[in-house]
C-alpha cells in the first residue's frame, strides 16, 4: 500500500512540457524528498500527484485505487497537503484555522473536545501554541507557514480507524522559516514518517534533504534524473550538471549523512 | 337679550353643519379599468392628479378634499392641503391616514399595487382616463362629475371648455401662416427634452394653430443641440416650471442650441404664466390654455382687453373677477374703446371686500400722458373716478395696449 | 480505536480555549433573534395610520380566528374596537410588507455572505455576479419598451396576472448571472477572478444599456426606473409575498449547509479541495443560490443596496468569520435591519416614502467607511 505515480506527463501546450514521464512511489514510513533547480517541475509534479491539476498522461494510485476514484472527503481524512501560499484574508484566529484541519473528520457536526485537543497538540508541535488567539492575518510569513503546518498536522493527526495509511505532501515547507523552524518542520515530518506516514517533500536545500530524507529524487527540466538514498544520489555526478555549480560532497560531522559544499 | 344671544350661538353651531352638507346619493361609476366603483360618501376626498383636483374644485367639492398629490398646484387652495406624495410612487398607508371616503386619481397613478391595497381596505378608488387630448380632458371630467353626483355641472364645464377651444380655433382658422414651434420640456435641471408627435404638447400646438417642428419623431426626445438648430423653430414654447428647473430664463437661453434658433434671436420664447399643469395637464382650464397659447403664438391676432389682461402674469385675480362678470363680453367686443385701471395681484391679495371690476373700466382710450391729478372720469357703472397723485404713484405698468383700449396696472384698490 | 500521533511536543501548558465564534456565537444568535422580533413587532405596530397595540393584537387574533382574551391594563384593553381602515392597514398593507421585507433582507444578507466567501473578499457584493445589473437592465427594458416593442409580451403576461417588470427583472438577473458563470468556467473549472472581471464588465454594460434606455424614456419612465433602481416595499401585496416566498425559502435554506465548505474555501481553492471540499460544486451552489435569492428579492422589491455588503460585516464583527455563525447571523440581522430600514423609509416623511435603497445606503455607506477606517490596523477586514 502506497501512493504510486506512473509515467506522469503535464504539458502547458504541445511544446512546453512541465513534467515528462515521471514515476515515483511514496511508501508509508518514509520521507521522499524531491530536489532540483527552479523550474525543474517539482511543484507541478506534486500538484499532479495530489490531483490538483490534470495530467496529460499517466496515472496516480493511492492504496491500490486510482486517485480520482477516491471520494474527496475520504481522501482528505488520510492525506494532507501543505502548500506554499496562503490567501486567507478573513480574520480567523489561529485556532480556528487549525481546527479547519479537523473539518474532514467532523461529518457536519461541531468540533468535539477531542478535535480541540488535537488542534492544541498540533499547535504545540508547530510551536505556534502561543499564537492560538491571534488573528491569522496579523502573523508574519513564517508564523503563517507554521500555522498552516499545524493545520495539516491536525488533519492527519490520528491513525485512521481501519489502520490505513496516512500521507503528507509538503511543498517547500521551509520557505519563510528561520533555521530553527526549518529543522522543526522537517523533524515533524520525520516523526510522522516514523509512525508510518508517507511523506513527500519538495526542498531547495540539498543538505536538509540529505539530513531528513530516506530517498531523494533529483528533477531537472521536468524529468527524473535519479532517485535513491541520499548517499547514492547526492554526488557531484548528478548535482553539478543539474545545478550547474561545482560542489564537494563530504561526510556530515555528526550524522551519517552526506554534506554538500559549494566550491564556486 | 339672552334669547338673542342663544339664537346667535345656535346659528353659529348650525352654520358649519349647513356648510358641510354634502350629497350622499349612491352612484355607481365605471372607471378607467372597467371597475364598477360604488360611491356614496363624499365627505373626505383625496385627489391624486392635478387635473383631477381642478375638476373637483370646479364641481364645488374643493372643501371636501382632505389631501392631494404634489402635482395639484391649482387652485391656490389645493396647495395648502396636505400632500400624499407623487402620483407614480404612491404609498397606501399615508393615504389611509387621512381616513378618506373616496379617492380619485388618473390612469397614470402607480404603483398599481398601492391602488389595489386601497381598494382591498374598502375605500372606493375611482381611476379616470388621462389621455393628453381634448377628448381626454372631457373623459376625465365625466366620471368625476358622475361620482360627485354633479353630472349637469360637469357637462357645463365641458361645454364651456369646448366653447373656448372653438373660439380659439376660429381665431386661427383663416390664418395662412402656421408658426413652426419647438416644445421644450425639462423634468429636472438635467433631464431636458423636446416633445414630438403623439404628445400632449403636440396636441396643444395643433389646437392653438401651430406646427410642431419635430415632425417625424414621436414622444419625448432628449435635447440635442444640433437637432434644435437644424429644426430652426420660429417660436419655442416651454413651461414656466421648465424654465425654473433649468435655473431661470437666462440659463434657458444658454442651453445648447437654443440661442442659435430664430426663436431665440427674435425673443420668441413663450413660457410666462404657463405652468406644467396648465399647459400639459389637460385640465378643465384646457380651453383657457389653448386660447392663451393661440394669442401668444399668433402675434398678428388683435388682442382685446380681456386677452391682454389674461396674458399678463400680474393680473390673475382681476382676470378672475372679469371672467365672473358680464364685462368679459363687453370688453371682448373690439368695436368700442376702453381704459382699464387694473388692480394688480399684489393689491388684491389682501383685499377682502367685493371687487366690482366695472368700477375700474372707463369708456374711451386714455394714455398716461392724458392723465393728470384732478382729471375726473366716469366708470362704466356711472361712478366718478378722480385721478389723484396717489393713483398715479401707484401705477406699475402703464399704457398696455389692447386692440380696443389701454390698460394701466395699479398697485392699489380704488376706494368707493 | 484510533491512536494519537506521537509527534514530540515541547509544551502543552496552554489552557484549551474554544474559538471566539463558539464562545460568543450562541449569545449573538440569541441577541439577533431578539432584534429580529422587536423590529418585526415595531414594523407591524408603527405607521402613518394610528393603531394602538391592543387594536393590533385584536386585529391579528381576529385574522386567525382566535377569540381574544379579555385583558384590561390601563388604556390597554383586549379585545379592542377597530375600524375597517385600521384592520385593512394591518392585514393588507403592513403584514405582507413586513413579511416580504424579512425575506428580502435575509436573502440579500445571506447571499452577500456566500458571495464574499466565494470571492474570498469581504468587499464583494451580490452585484458582482451580475444579478442586480442584469435585473436592473431588464426591468428598465420593460419599463421603457413594455408599451411599444414588448407590448405583445407584456399584454400576454398581464393576462395571466403577471406583472411584466418583476418577472423581467428576475429572469434578467438569473440569465446574466448564468452568462457570467459560463464565461468564467473553462473545462469544468470556474475561475473566480474571471467571474469578478466578467461581472464588472457585464455590470457596466448593463449600466450603459440603462443609460441608453433612459435617453429614449419619457419623464415618467425615467422616474419609474429611478424608483426601481433604489428599491422599495411600497407596493407589496399578499400575492407578491406568495410568488416570492418559495424562491427565497428554497434558496436560503440550503445556504445553511454550505458553511464548512465556505470556511475551507477561504483558505484557498486547492486547500479547500485538500480538506475534502468539492470546490466546483460549492461554487455552483453559491452562484445558483445567491442568484435565486437575490433575483427573487430584486424582482419583488427593486434594488436595495448595501444590505448584502454590510450585514455580513456586522455579523463577522460580532462572531468572527466562521460561516457556521455568519450565515444564520446574516439571515437574522439582514431580515431585522431591512424591516427597520423600511420602517424608517415609510415613516420619516409624510406623503411619498423615502426609497428603501436610499435609506439602506444612507445607513450602510457611512457605516462601511467607518469599518474600513477602523480595521485598517487589524491587517484585514473582517
Amino acid at each position: 500500500m502506497s501512493i504510486e505515480a506512473k509515467d506522469l506527463t503535464v504539458k502547458v501546450n504541445r511544446n512546453t512540457i512541465l513534467v515528462n514521464q515521471v514515476s515515483l512511489t511514496i511508501h508509508p514510513g518514509e520521507i521522499l524528498a524531491v530536489v532540483g533547480p527552479n523550474g525543474a517541475g517539482k511543484s507541478t509534479l506534486l500538484r499532479a500527484i495530489t490531483g490538483d491539476i490534470k495530467v496529460d498522461s499517466g496515472s496516480v494510485w493511492m492504496d491500490g485505487q486510482p486517485l480520482e476514484q477516491w471520494k474527496l472527503g475520504e481522501r482528505a481524512k488520510v492525506r494532507a497537503v501543505l502548500s506554499q501560499t496562503s490567501v486567507l484574508s478573513f480574520a480567523f484566529t489561529v485556532l480556528e484555522v487549525v481546527l479547519m484541519g479537523r473539518g474532514p473528520h467532523l461529518n457536519g457536526s461541531a468540533e468535539t473536545k477531542r478535535d480541540y485537543a488535537i488542534a492544541y497538540e498540533a499547535l504545540a508541535a508547530a510551536e505556534v501554541e502561543h499564537l492560538a488567539e491571534r488573528y491569522f492575518t496579523t502573523l508574519s510569513g513564517g508564523e503563517k507557514q507554521r500555522v498552516q503546518l499545524a493545520r495539516v498536522l491536525a488533519q492527519i493527526w490520528e491513525t485512521p480507524p481501519n489502520n490505513g495509511n496516512r500521507y503528507l505532501f509538503m511543498d517547500e515547507p521551509t520557505n519563510n522559516l528561520d533555521l530553527t523552524h526549518q529543522h522543526r518542520a522537517l523533524q515533524i515530518a520525520r516523526q510522522l514518517a516514523n509512525q508510518q506516514v508517507g511523506v513527500m517533500v519538495i526542498l531547495h536545500d540539498l543538505n536538509l534533504a540529505a539530513q531528513y530524507a530516506d530517498r531523494i529524487m533529483i528533477m531537472h527540466r521536468g524529468e527524473e534524473v535519479i532517485t535513491g538514498n541520499p548517499c547514492q544520489v547526492l554526488t557531484p555526478q548528478y548535482i553539478e550538471p543539474v545545478f550547474n555549480i561545482p560542489i564537494i560532497v563530504t561526510q556530515h560531522p555528526t550524522l551519517n549523512r552526506p554534506l554538500i559544499v559549494s566550491t564556486a | 337679550m339672552r334669547g338673542l344671544i342663544i339664537a346667535c350661538l345656535l346659528c353659529l353651531f348650525t352654520l358649519p353643519i349647513l356648510a358641510q352638507e354634502t350629497d350622499d346619493e349612491t352612484v355607481i361609476v365605471t372607471d378607467f379599468f372597467g371597475n364598477e366603483v360604488t360611491i356614496s360618501d363624499r365627505s373626505r376626498i383625496i385627489s391624486i392628479g392635478g387635473a383631477v383636483t381642478e375638476v373637483i374644485y370646479e364641481l364645488g367639492y374643493g372643501d371636501n378634499l382632505v389631501a392631494v398629490d404634489e402635482s395639484s398646484i391649482y387652485p391656490q387652495a389645493a396647495t395648502e392641503l396636505p400632500q400624499v406624495g407623487y402620483l407614480r410612487f404612491l404609498s397606501a398607508e399615508p393615504i389611509l391616514s387621512y381616513n378618506p371616503t373616496l379617492i380619485i386619481t388618473t390612469e397614470d397613478a402607480g404603483p398599481p399595487e398601492a391602488l389595489e391595497q386601497l381598494r382591498a381596505v374598502g375605500i372606493p378608488v375611482l381611476v379616470v382616463p388621462a389621455e393628453d387630448t381634448l377628448q381626454g380632458a372631457v373623459d376625465k371630467i365625466r366620471p368625476i362629475a358622475a361620482a360627485l353626483n354633479r353630472v349637469e355641472e360637469g357637462e357645463q364645464l365641458i361645454a364651456q371648455m369646448q366653447a373656448d377651444i372653438e373660439q380659439a380655433q376660429a381665431l386661427t382658422a383663416n390664418l395662412e401662416e402656421r408658426p413652426r414651434v419647438l416644445f421644450v420640456f425639462a423634468g429636472s435641471s438635467v433631464a431636458l427634452g423636446v416633445l414630438g408627435q403623439e404628445t400632449g404638447a403636440n396636441e396643444m400646438l395643433r389646437l392653438a394653430g401651430a406646427t410642431n417642428v419635430i415632425e417625424d419623431q414621436t414622444g419625448y426626445i432628449p435635447l440635442t443641440s444640433e437637432a434644435i438648430v437644424a429644426a430652426a423653430p420660429d417660436i419655442i414654447v416651454t413651461t414656466s416650471l421648465s424654465v425654473e428647473r433649468v435655473g431661470g430664463y437666462e440659463r434657458f437661453l444658454q442651453l445648447p442650441g437654443i440661442a442659435l434658433t430664430p426663436a431665440a434671436e427674435n425673443g420668441r420664447i413663450i413660457y410666462e404664466g404657463l405652468d406644467d399643469l396648465y399647459l400639459l395637464g389637460f385640465t378643465p382650464r384646457l380651453g383657457d390654455a389653448i386660447l392663451d397659447l393661440t394669442y401668444l403664438l399668433h402675434e398678428s391676432l388683435p388682442r382685446p382687453i380681456p386677452v391682454v389682461i389674461r396674458l399678463n402674469t400680474s393680473l390673475n385675480l382681476f382676470e378672475d373677477a372679469i371672467d365672473a362678470s358680464e364685462l368679459e363680453d363687453i370688453l371682448m367686443d373690439t368695436t368700442g374703446l376702453y381704459t382699464v385701471f387694473a388692480p394688480s395681484d399684489t393689491a388684491l391679495a389682501d383685499f377682502t371686500g367685493e371687487l366690482d371690476p366695472v368700477r375700474y373700466v372707463i369708456e374711451g382710450a386714455y394714455s398716461i400722458d392724458e392723465l393728470t391729478p384732478g382729471t375726473t372720469l366716469t366708470a362704466l357703472d356711472g361712478h366718478t373716478l378722480t385721478i389723484t397723485q396717489d393713483l398715479l404713484d401707484a401705477l406699475v405698468i402703464t399704457d398696455l395696449e389692447a386692440a380696443n383700449g389701454i390698460i394701466h396696472v395699479v398697485d392699489m384698490v380704488l376706494s368707493e | 480505536m484510533s491512536s494519537t500521533s506521537q509527534v514530540q511536543v515541547k509544551t502543552t501548558t496552554q489552557r484549551i480555549q474554544i474559538t471566539p465564534a463558539r464562545r460568543r456565537g450562541p449569545l449573538v444568535m440569541a441577541g439577533l433573534w431578539v432584534f429580529l422580533i422587536i423590529s418585526t413587532i415595531a414594523s407591524i405596530g408603527i405607521g402613518q395610520v394610528e393603531i394602538e397595540p391592543d387594536q393590533i393584537i385584536t386585529i391579528l387574533l381576529d385574522e386567525i380566528h382566535v377569540a381574544s382574551p379579555t385583558i384590561t391594563i390601563g388604556d390597554f384593553n383586549l379585545p379592542a374596537d377597530y375600524t375597517t381602515v385600521q384592520k385593512g392597514t394591518v392585514t393588507i398593507i403592513r403584514l405582507p410588507r413586513v413579511i416580504l421585507g424579512l425575506m428580502v433582507g435575509a436573502a440579500l444578507a445571506a447571499a452577500g455572505t456566500l458571495i464574499q466567501g466565494m470571492f474570498r473578499n469581504p468587499l464583494a457584493d451580490p452585484g458582482l455576479i451580475g444579478i442586480s445589473g442584469g435585473a436592473a437592465f431588464s426591468a428598465a427594458l420593460m419599463i421603457v419598451l413594455g408599451n411599444t416593442v414588448f407590448s405583445g409580451l407584456s399584454d400576454l403576461l398581464n393576462q395571466f396576472g403577471i406583472r411584466p417588470v418583476p418577472i423581467a427583472a428576475f429572469l434578467g438577473g438569473i440569465i446574466t448571472t448564468f452568462l457570467i458563470y459560463r464565461l468564467a468556467t473553462v473545462n469544468g473549472r470556474t475561475s473566480v477572478p474571471t467571474m469578478l472581471l466578467a461581472g464588472i464588465a457585464i455590470n457596466s454594460l448593463a449600466g450603459a444599456g440603462i443609460g441608453l434606455l433612459i435617453s429614449f424614456a419619457d419623464d415618467n419612465q425615467v422616474r419609474d426606473i429611478t424608483f426601481w433602481n433604489l428599491g422599495s416595499l411600497v407596493d407589496v401585496t399578499w400575492e407578491r409575498v406568495e410568488t416570492t416566498a418559495p424562491f427565497i425559502l428554497i434558496s436560503i435554506l440550503p445556504m445553511l449547509f454550505l458553511s464548512r465548505q465556505l470556511n475551507a474555501l477561504l483558505l484557498g481553492e486547492t486547500e479547500a479541495q485538500h480538506l475534502g471540499v468539492n470546490v466546483q460544486r460549492t461554487k455552483q451552489a453559491v452562484v445558483l443560490l445567491s442568484a435565486l435569492a437575490v433575483g427573487a428579492s430584486v424582482s419583488a422589491a427593486g434594488i436595495i443596496g448595501f444590505v448584502g455588503l454590510v450585514v455580513p460585516h456586522l455579523v463577522r464583527l460580532m462572531v468572527g468569520p466562521d460561516h457556521r455563525y455568519v450565515i444564520p447571523g446574516s439571515l437574522l440581522l439582514g431580515a431585522g435591519l431591512l424591516v427597520t430600514a423600511d420602517l424608517a423609509a415609510r415613516n420619516l416623511t409624510g406623503g411619498s416614502e423615502i426609497l428603501l435603497g436610499v435609506v439602506t445606503a444612507l445607513i450602510g455607506a457611512p457605516f462601511f467607511l467607518y469599518l474600513l477606517l477602523r480595521d485598517r490596523q487589524r491587517g484585514a477586514l473582517i
